[in-house]
């Protein structure tokens, strides 16, 4: 849920996003429209779910699919210099928007 | 394209091939084509060349994007390392490949999808320290896949072991995902259809299911509502109240917002269909329902222009942008742009759909294809400014109509007003010009893509609208037997069973075939595909397309029996019946776990000695006979009536006494006696009648009722009179019968017969060999034991050699106690082993029997059942075993040797599979499988246990 999202944060990117207590900030980083969830166990095995979302370097954790919404320039800019790719298909950032915005989610 | 075009649609062809390098999406048709010989061999030839610049290109391309990966990488060169290589601009389709683990898909509760992979998660967490973890590597569900979770895991067991305590998921249905489709299970479709403030949509359901409406208000990005415009609908009492007034209503409570006559309402995106396309008279009646004024009616106010589907061969003008105004015929359509070359050049520009629109010219004739003047036909008379709507002086009515251009198609002849021009949609069944029928996978325009049916397979085609001769109509409620005589309906999850990942839905059901489209629309051939109904198994658990043998609530004695295969392609086999039809079960077979439809006539039972016998005699069968109840001791009931009219088995009978049985049991008794249902009143009440009456003592007969008596009997066939009667009796009944009838339902002694003759085996002579008294006692004693019991023992001595005693036997429960039961199972299925190859090895504890196809034994059966060890193997199916208990070597062959099972903690060999030869320990068996602790491994292995026997070798297997 949103509350345990902005209790918790997220693992994946509370290092560099720092969303835990932000509810803001995780309002902004979160978007309720998505498809599909993941729940992913293993994602450093040879999981082709994984890899073919490229989440092989997350926590276990669940994730969305596919999410769609817009990510604050700010968000951007850090995720840019962690390296974190934004893949803009169809304004949906299924990668690591997913993984701020869906692991916690429920 | 049809072949039949000439080369100039060919060489056009070629031409946009050669600018564009794009023949990609039209691969299928030319391969088509490709098949045909009477393409002239320049046209290949140039097709050929043009496919070696495609090639080039592409090659072009993919260099570019290496290099534009290069220039990222020095641009973004502080990235860490390891996240470089996924920087790829877009990221490129992962493909699963044969290393990776199995994905597995399992059916779920539809809309519990997110809850399942949800208890998944939690499951996952709560064991994860614990002594056993969760192994599945992930669970994924998807909104597109509905009642579908997909998981990924190396072992079925894991999966398994998962799903133990997840609620709503359909345990019994796990299948493998193909590597190909594994994709589809990430493939997010995407929504091409943005919300723009003034477009169109359709409300999906509530009160204002189906209605257009106009969205007003788009919120900002990410939100799940929008604000719509809609007509309000009003309460026909409400509207009489206030008939004209639409304004601000005061007599609701909750706040509605009109504007101008229309309401406004915030509502869910998920709950609109913005795929629509609406008419003209569709948003003028949206229109005329406001209380704008005549002006404000503006051009404009008809809001954007609405979503228009070109397709090759159309006439379009760009209507938007500097380039307004050219215009061209359209050579391709790629999703939402359109390549078109322009008029009186070759040149070609690719376009929006957006930016274009329909081009006709006043004075032309068109057709229209949608709408409330679907059909008709007329002249262009004028086009307004936006080019999008059209005026047209209709043929049949000599009216003027105003379309939208992209309802509208050129005609190139008057068609007299026929209106043949109905437009098909997706998944329409349709009748074809070759005569054959097929469902619509892919609409343009002006062809359809269509799974064609023909000589039993579906064949993808494209067809034009004019070869389509229009919808095949079918009932709705057609329904099917598949296989096993299930019976299937339209809209059915199927299966075919002769290709496990082809299940879907059921569109149609034509003759014997149907069109399924499978899970998701996935697949090829837009997911439709055509199969012979009897390939199918119904998946529709819960609905009511049972199968009919299902009905009977009493399962077949012999479902769960092993059996061999004495008949036809799978002579030898010997299998597991699964189901059973009346003539008809399938068996699965131990060797490769398939499942195949064998006669019934065609199965031996084998039994724990290694005996087979037939599981159902030849006669039985061809009497039509179901099976189940009577198997294996049907000589009593020789009579079929009796046992068709008690499908039911004589405990259910016993479950069912009271009045009502009385109805149950006969149902021409009324008919037939003409009583009234009172007597059936009086006869369930006084039970001393029926019994005795069953017991049927010449004596009582007599005393009370012998007019009433007769006269029934007379009416029914003499044998039963004969055997159980006095011929006395008989005699006079013939001359009674009229008076009887009328005194019958007074007397409550005239309610006896009405038990007995209606029981239909009272009229077959098969029963009087049976004594109707063995019956009556029996189905009787059991609902009232007491009554029965103390008027039996006074009334009838005759009774008494056909107690209730002597109806057990014919219970269903006999032929179970006569063929193998479970616990049998495991002895004979080494058989399937021995059968079908070679397992021999040493040091394995075996048992010497008759060999199973030609029951025949191996010495005359002196050393059957005796148990020994190999010693030594002479060829792969001979060996020298040392029997137990004597010492002795016998050489024996395999088919007479039968791998002894180990016991749970026993050391076992590998006598085939993957691991044959290998030593291990039992560690617990689970069903047909055995777990194993290979020797030297650390881990388990699941191993069936066909594959294994006891170990009696000197090698230690340490725990």
């Amino acid at each position: 849920t949103y509350d345990q999202f902005k209790r918790e944060g997220c693992d994946n990117c509370e290092s560099f996003l720092r969303l835990r207590g932000h509810s803001d900030k995780v309002k902004e980083c979160t978007s309720p429209d998505y498809d599909g969830i993941i729940a992913l166990m293993k994602p450093r095995a040879n999981s082709f779910i994984s890899k073919a979302k490229k989440l092989t370097r997350y926590v276990p954790g669940t994730y969305a699919v596919g999410v769609s919404g817009e990510l604050p320039d700010w968000v951007e800019e850090i995720l840019m210099d962690e390296g974190i790719y934004i893949s803009r298909d169809n304004d949906k950032y299924p990668m690591p928007k997913k993984g701020h915005a869906m692991r916690h989610n429920f | 394209m049809s072949h039949s075009e000439d080369n100039l649609s060919e060489d056009e062809e070629s031409r946009f091939d050669d600018t564009d390098g794009g023949w990609h999406d039209d691969e299928e048709f030319i391969d088509n084509r490709d098949e045909l010989d009477d393409l002239p061999s320049s046209s290949r030839e140039s097709r050929r060349v043009a496919m070696e610049l495609d090639r080039k290109a592409l090659e072009a391309e993919n260099l570019d994007a290496e290099e534009l990966a290069q220039q990222m990488n020095v641009r973004y060169g502080r990235r860490r390392g390891h996240h470089i290589q996924s920087d790829s601009s877009i990221p490129v389709q992962y493909i699963p490949d044969v290393h990776q683990p199995n994905m597995f898909v399992i059916r779920c509760k539809p809309g519990k999808e997110k809850d399942v992979v949800i208890q998944f998660m939690k499951q996952f967490k709560e064991s994860e320290y614990s002594q056993h973890p969760l192994e599945i590597l992930s669970v994924t569900c998807r909104d597109a896949l509905k009642g579908y979770v997909y998981i990924e895991a190396w072992k079925l067991a894991h999966v398994q072991k998962a799903m133990v305590n997840i609620n709503n998921l359909f345990l019994s249905q796990i299948k493998l995902v193909p590597l190909a489709e594994r994709t589809h299970v990430l493939t997010i479709k995407r929504k091409d259809v943005k919300l723009k403030e003034g477009s169109w949509a359709k409300v999906k359901k509530g009160k204002y299911a189906g209605d257009l409406v106009q969205i007003a208000v788009v919120y900002e990005e990410g939100s799940t509502e929008v604000r719509i415009k809609c007509v309000p609908r009003i309460d026909e009492k409400e509207a009489k109240t206030m008939p004209t007034k639409r304004k601000k209503s005061t007599s609701t409570s909750t706040i509605k917002v009109y504007d101008r006559g229309y309401s406004e309402k915030d509502i869910k995106i998920t709950n609109l269909n913005l795929d629509v396309s609406p008419t003209m008279d569709e948003i003028t009646q949206f229109l005329s329902a406001a209380d704008t004024d005549e002006n404000n009616r503006s051009e404009s106010s008809l809001g954007l222009p609405t979503k228009v589907r070109f397709a090759p061969g159309d006439e379009v003008e760009v209507i938007m942008g500097t380039e307004r105004g050219i215009y061209g015929i359209v050579d391709r359509v790629d999703k939402d742009r359109v390549t078109f070359t322009r008029h009186k050049s070759t040149q070609q520009v690719t376009f929006l759909a957006d930016s274009l629109a329909k081009r006709f010219n006043i004075g032309d004739h068109v057709q229209v294809l949608n709408g409330s003047h679907q059909g008709e036909a007329g002249m262009v008379v004028n086009i307004d400014k936006s080019k999008s709507q059209i005026t047209l002086l209709s043929d049949i009515s000599m009216s003027e109509i105003k379309v939208f251009s992209k309802d509208l198609k050129k005609i190139s002849e008057s068609t007299n007003g026929k209106p043949s021009g109905a437009e098909f949609e997706l998944h329409d069944l349709v009748k074809l010009i070759s005569n054959t029928v097929g469902v619509i996978v892919n609409v343009d325009a002006n062809s359809y893509r269509v799974v064609e049916l023909k000589d039993g397979v579906g064949v993808l085609s494209d067809y034009k609208q004019e070869e389509i001769i229009g919808k095949e109509d079918l009932r709705p409620s057609s329904t099917s037997l598949g296989k096993n005589q299930v019976v299937l309906k339209v809209g059915d999850t199927v299966q075919d069973s002769r290709n496990e990942n082809r299940e879907g839905k059921i569109l149609y059901i034509y003759r014997k075939y149907a069109f399924v489209l499978s899970r998701g629309g996935f697949g090829e051939d837009g997911g439709v595909f055509v199969v012979e109904c009897n390939t199918l198994t119904n998946n529709n658990t819960r609905t009511a397309g049972i199968a009919l043998d299902k009905l009977n609530p009493e399962p077949d004695p012999l479902i769960g029996q092993t059996v061999t295969i004495i008949k036809g392609p799978y002579k030898g086999f010997i299998g597991i019946v699964k189901e059973t039809t009346v003539l008809m079960a399938r068996v699965e077979l131990h060797t490769n776990c398939q499942i195949v439809n064998v006669e019934k006539t065609k199965l031996h039972s084998i039994d724990s000695n290694g005996n087979s016998r037939p599981v159902v005699s030849a006669q039985d069968v061809s009497t039509g006979r179901n099976n189940r109840e009577y198997s294996p001791a049907p000589s009593n009931y020789s009579g079929s009536s009796w046992q068709s009219s008690s499908a039911r088995t004589p405990s259910s009978w016993n479950g069912s006494r009271t009045p009502t049985w009385h109805n149950a049991m006969t149902p021409n008794s009324n008919t037939e006696g003409s009583r009234t249902p009172s007597s059936f009143a009086d006869g369930s009440r006084t039970p001393a009648v029926h019994f005795s009456e069953g017991s049927r003592t010449p004596a009582w007969d007599l005393d009370s009722k012998t007019p009433a008596y007769n006269g029934i009997d007379g009416s029914r066939t003499p044998a039963w009179d004969i055997g159980s009667k006095t011929p006395a009796y008989a005699i006079d009944s013939g001359t009674r019968t009229p008076t009887w009838d009328n005194a019958f339902p007074a007397t409550p002694a005239a309610e006896t017969p009405s038990f007995t003759a209606p029981t239909p085996a009272a009229e077959t002579p098969g029963f009087t060999a049976q004594t109707p008294a063995a019956d009556t006692p029996a189905a009787f004693s059991a609902p009232t034991p007491a009554n029965t019991g103390s008027l039996m023992v006074p009334s009838t001595p005759g009774p008494g050699p056909t107690t209730p005693a002597s109806f057990l036997p014919q219970t269903p429960f006999v032929p179970a106690s006569t063929i193998p039961t479970g616990g049998d199972f495991r002895q004979i299925r080494h058989d399937a082993v021995s059968s079908s190859k070679e397992w021999l090895t040493t040091d394995i504890q075996v048992r010497v029997g008759p060999d199973s196809r030609t029951n025949s034994s191996h010495a005359n059966g002196q050393f059957d059942n005796r148990v020994g060890v190999i010693i030594h193997l002479e060829s792969p199916t001979t060996c020298i075993v040392e029997l137990e208990e004597t010492q002795e070597r016998c050489l024996f062959e395999q088919r007479f040797l039968k791998p002894v099972l180990p016991q749970k903690k026993e050391r076992i060999k590998m006598i085939g599979g993957e691991h044959k030869g290998q030593l291990g320990m039992l560690v617990g068996v689970d069903g047909a499988d055995g777990v194993v602790k290979v020797k030297g491994g650390k881990d388990f292995k699941i191993v069936n246990m066909n594959m294994m026997a006891k170990y009696m070798g000197a090698e230690i297997i340490i725990d």
